[in-house]
């Protein structure tokens, strides 16, 4: 892991569009969200569903700690969070999913039962997320914001630097398109090709 | 369908989305005439989106519509860590009112500790009958028996925003703002921290009266609400204090802040620091460091008093701001009345002319001396009042920082206490709690109440240093805080022998001498063990009937069995153990109480699986009968899932001495669940990793037994390597340690491994050398069966 100050100017450079600085942050930030998402998704807060806001506040207040006070500012975290969270959440379920499948494998007692309160297969969210983003990039992060970081409307506009009106809009397509694709409802002349 | 298309259908889509449903179909078959796919395609994905609405957007849970008991929830308008709050109805047939609800998440309703904290909420509003506070209406449990609370509904608008609107002038702001403070000043004399006051929260009604809101982290602490609250603040740090922002303890002198804050907004028109869009490392820096620019150097017409007022109120040290919202108050008040001001006092021309100020009509016609006689006169006046008010002021402060340490250090302890992975947190907490307590002791040596709540905080810290269960390792540190206690204690109990100051020295010896028997300086433990037990016995003795007399005899003779050997051993228990069972009979579900019963029955049990199994069987059946009581009470406890780890590990043994191998594997199976999980929800906490790596390496044994070498090279592995990191730093983690090494070279020599075998048993001998263990020591049997296994392995 970098340290404080490799951290400022990994994101520094991120800033200014160095996108090898972003393999480098990434998994500092993955670890702390792993860690701090360990708990829900291992079940020891029981009842609790999956709260991505939650979460990625928590995972932030404790990197402003650990790199205090050099972090750079919260738009960056939260795109690095977001897609973090992503991977976070569908680790898991591979994980789980392959668990389930061979449940001889898991010790009696590891823990691993509980999953997010989903009505879909994240795996093939993730999937499909990426089809879209191969076509529309920018739909791709706002559903990353707002689904994986769990950011409203108004702070993902904030963060794409687009009006709240766009990101709404943006946003009710990208989830049309998702929603026909994992609901099996897919025409032969889906747009994902090009 | 080609990539360029998917431009079209994007925006083909958008727009039809921004128009009525009922037009929608007409104008896709406009734009997209003659070209039947891309139709196709945009009326696909529209028929996608009708079906999509709750898809991926985070499940809320809304209850609007639904009714509680009399109310109908309307609508929501605010959400928090553990619920939500919604606009709500009474109606009934001659009577109509609007109401806050405030419900909890159902998520979490299987959570009693966020069922207790809720309704401590409702305990706290309660309590805080007050005309500018949002007052607690009604409360009660809904169907399913969930809590909820009804809040009188403030149709209102935040404070700043309703001066803005009616254009109120200065002298109205500050009055508004005066009212405000009373409610606050409430809460604080109800030892309530608000710790949130920003506009938001303060809403004006319709009639011009203020009221504070949402007391939801006042003093509360679920662990997930208050740290997504506390980042939240964070993230929008305008009117959180410098100790807020840099998460130290806060006191009343924070909301005091909050309200200096939104007295600069209200008097300059902004807010004394630009932080939006700020990076959080330059907004803390600017909380913290920089001093803000007076008001009048934003709004020329604020006037010097005011200024002084407000930057009083917006000292970053807490300790330099006005020392209660009352006091802050009052200053606003003298300045409204033309009276000096508290921030600028100590200028003699200034109070001389706020004196002529305030006295305009009698000054015109008086003579110029008598003017100067009038001003010392009342200078001389305003002297002793100083000194009166000075003193009064010392007490106030006095009893105000006592009773929020004492909170601290005991109430919010003991709810950080159960939650996993707060060790660092509890000690952070004490310390600053303590560094209070300490410096009011200096201010009142002779206060016999005072010097015993010193020597508990000093108790508690140790305890988290190095004394208790779960803590940080530093056993010297413990001793030291311990010691302090004792010290206390012992001058309590010369001054004045109580039966509370020689409960309280008895506690602190027992401390002490765990620290000494930890680090295993047996004499100076059994010296601490052998005063405690006859000090323990005179009270009880005196006080018979005293449950505290009796409690502190058993555990006495529990320390004394536990310093002592075998048979020695075996009859300090036996005869504590009648006494435990006793006090556990008063109240069989209390935990304490529960777990030291359950301790002695386990002991008595491991003296007797060495000598006679037969005999453990029934004491190991009340232990784990008990511990798995007080699990059953409390899923969270942590330590009585590591307290009923010990049991299963006991049966372990038990099954073992009876040949039943697997199911003794079985109980070492379980005991590992339990500490793996331990480990891992605290990885700080020594203690749970020392007690993994020792339950992995009794796994391990069984399964050498079992012949299965490669589980138990893996056990033993990962063993080794969590004792290697935790550092061989004891005695106790020595003997672990080289068992450890021992048992790896076993499992290396059965799969052939000899090389790596002979490496483990040197190595394994030399630490039971190091510990002073010869092989003709009958007691450690080890150390001369490593020296056996050495024996075949080549020079």
């Amino acid at each position: 892991m970098p340290g404080d100050h490799e951290i400022t100017e990994l994101l520094e450079r991120w800033g200014a569009g160095d996108q090898q600085a972003l393999d480098r942050l990434m998994p500092c930030i993955y670890d702390e969200l792993k860690r701090v998402a360990g708990g829900y998704l291992r079940g020891e807060r029981p009842g609790h569903t999956l709260q991505p806001t939650a979460l990625v506040h928590e995972a932030y207040l404790r990197m402003v700690h650990l790199h205090s006070p050099k972090i750079e500012n919260r738009k960056h975290f939260l795109v690095l969070a977001a897609q973090a969270m992503r991977r976070v959440l569908v680790d898991h379920a591979r994980r789980h999913n392959a668990a389930k499948r061979d449940s001889q494998l898991l010790p009696p007692d590891s823990g691993l039962v509980i999953q997010p309160n989903l009505d879909f297969d994240v795996v093939a969210l993730d999937d499909a997320l990426n089809r879209l983003a191969e076509f529309d990039p920018e739909k791709g992060r706002i559903v990353e914001l707002r689904y994986f970081a769990g950011l409203s409307v108004g702070e993902t506009a904030d963060v794409v630097g687009r009006s709240p009106a766009t990101v709404k809009r943006e946003w009710a397509v990208a989830k049309a398109w998702l929603y026909r694709q994992l609901n099996g409802e897919v025409p032969n002349d889906s747009p994902s090709m090009g | 369908m080609i990539r360029h298309q998917w431009g079209e259908v994007d925006s083909i889509l958008k727009f039809a989305l921004e128009m009525p449903e009922s037009e929608q179909d007409a104008w896709i078959a406009r734009e997209c005439e003659g070209r039947p796919e891309l139709r196709a395609e945009v009326e696909s994905l529209l028929r996608a989106h009708r079906s999509a609405e709750t898809f991926l957007e985070p499940h809320t849970h809304t209850n609007e519509g639904r009714r509680i008991g009399p109310y109908l929830l309307v609508e929501e308008i605010g959400a928090g860590g553990m619920g939500a709050v919604y606009r709500a109805r009474r109606e009934d047939e001659n009577f109509r009112q609007e109401v806050a609800v405030k419900l909890m998440r159902a998520s979490l309703e299987i959570r009693p500790e966020a069922i207790r904290l809720f309704l401590e909420e409702r305990q706290i509003l309660a309590a805080l009958a007050h005309p500018n506070i949002a007052r607690l209406l009604d409360g009660g449990y809904t169907s399913e028996g969930m809590p909820y609370i009804v809040m009188e509904y403030v149709a209102g608008t935040p404070i700043t925003e309703y001066c803005a609107r009616n254009d109120l002038d200065l002298k109205a702001r500050l009055r508004l703002f005066l009212q405000l403070a009373t409610g606050v000043q409430f809460a604080h004399q109800h030892l309530v921290i608000h710790r949130d006051i920003k506009p938001a929260n303060v809403l004006v009604t319709g009639e011009g009266t203020p009221k504070l809101l949402d007391f939801g982290i006042a003093k509360l602490l679920d662990p997930e609400a208050a740290s997504a609250e506390t980042t939240l603040r964070l993230l929008t740090p305008d009117y959180a204090s410098p100790e807020q922002v840099r998460g130290t303890a806060m006191t009343t002198a924070s909301d005091v802040y909050s309200l200096g804050v939104l007295l600069y907004e209200l008097v300059a028109g902004r807010r004394p620091y630009q932080l939006v869009d700020t990076p959080l490392d330059q907004a803390v820096e600017t909380i913290c460091v920089t001093d803000p620019a007076p008001p009048s150097a934003v709004s020329q017409d604020v006037p010097e008093d005011l200024d002084a007022i407000v930057i009083k109120a917006l000292r970053k040290e807490p300790a330099s701001r006005y020392l209660s919202v009352r006091e802050f108050a009052e200053d606003i008040d003298r300045y409204l009345g033309f009276r000096p001001v508290l921030a600028r006092q100590g200028s003699y021309r200034y109070v001389a002319r706020k004196f002529v100020r305030r006295h305009r009509a009698g000054v015109a016609t008086a003579a110029v001396a008598c003017i100067f006689l009038a001003a010392s006169a009342a200078l001389v006046i305003r002297e002793s009042q100083v000194a009166r008010f000075e003193r009064d002021r010392a007490q106030r402060r006095f009893n105000e920082v006592r009773r929020l340490a004492h909170s601290v250090i005991f109430d919010l302890e003991d709810k950080i206490a159960a939650l996993p992975g707060s060790t660092p947190v509890r000690k952070e907490l004490i310390v600053s709690a303590i560094g209070y307590v300490d410096g009011l002791a200096k201010e009142a040596a002779g206060d016999p109440g005072l010097q015993q709540e010193l020597a508990e905080a000093y108790m508690r810290i140790g305890a988290v240093q190095g004394g208790g269960n779960e803590n940080l390792g530093d056993p010297q540190g413990a001793l030291a805080s311990f010691q302090t206690a004792e010290h206390i204690a012992r001058s309590l109990v010369a001054t004045q022998p109580s039966f509370g100051a020689r409960k309280l020295l008895i506690e602190t010896l027992r401390d002490v001498g765990h620290v000494y028997n930890q680090t295993n300086d047996r004499a100076k433990a059994e010296q601490y063990g052998k005063e405690t037990l006859a000090l323990a016995r005179d009270l009880q003795k005196q006080y018979p009937l005293n449950e505290d007399a009796e409690t502190l005899l058993a555990n006495s003779l529990y320390d004394m069995a536990a310093l002592t050997r075998d048979s020695q051993s075996l009859a300090y228990r036996l005869s504590a153990l009648p006494i435990q069972e006793e006090l556990l009979r008063a109240k069989p579900s209390d935990p304490v109480r529960q777990r030291n019963a359950a301790l002695i029955n386990k002991f008595i049990a491991g003296y007797w699986l060495i000598v006679d199994s037969d005999r453990a069987f029934p004491y190991l059946q009340r232990a784990m009968a008990l511990d798995e009581a007080r699990l059953a009470n409390d899923p969270r406890a942590q330590g009585a899932k590591l307290d009923l780890s010990f049991d299963y590990s006991q049966f372990g043994e038990y099954y073992f001495d009876k040949h039943d191998l697997p199911t003794a594997i079985g109980y070492q199976r379980k005991t590992l669940a339990i500490r793996r999980d331990l480990a891992a929800s605290d990885p700080k906490d020594v203690w749970k990793q020392e007690r993994l790596a020792y339950s992995l390496t009794s796994t391990a044994d069984l399964l050498i037994h079992t012949h299965d070498y490669q589980a138990a090279l893996a056990n033993l592995d990962e063993s080794r390597r969590m004792s290697e990191r935790l550092g061989i730093s004891d005695r106790g983690r020595m003997e672990d340690y080289a068992r450890t090494l021992e048992d790896t070279g076993e499992a290396n020599r059965a799969i052939g491994n000899e090389q790596a075998a002979c490496e483990q048993f040197s190595k394994a001998r030399d630490l039971y050398r190091k510990l002073g263990y010869s092989p003709s020591n009958p007691t450690v049997p080890r150390a001369a069966e490593v020296e056996k296994d050495l024996a075949t392995c080549a020079r």
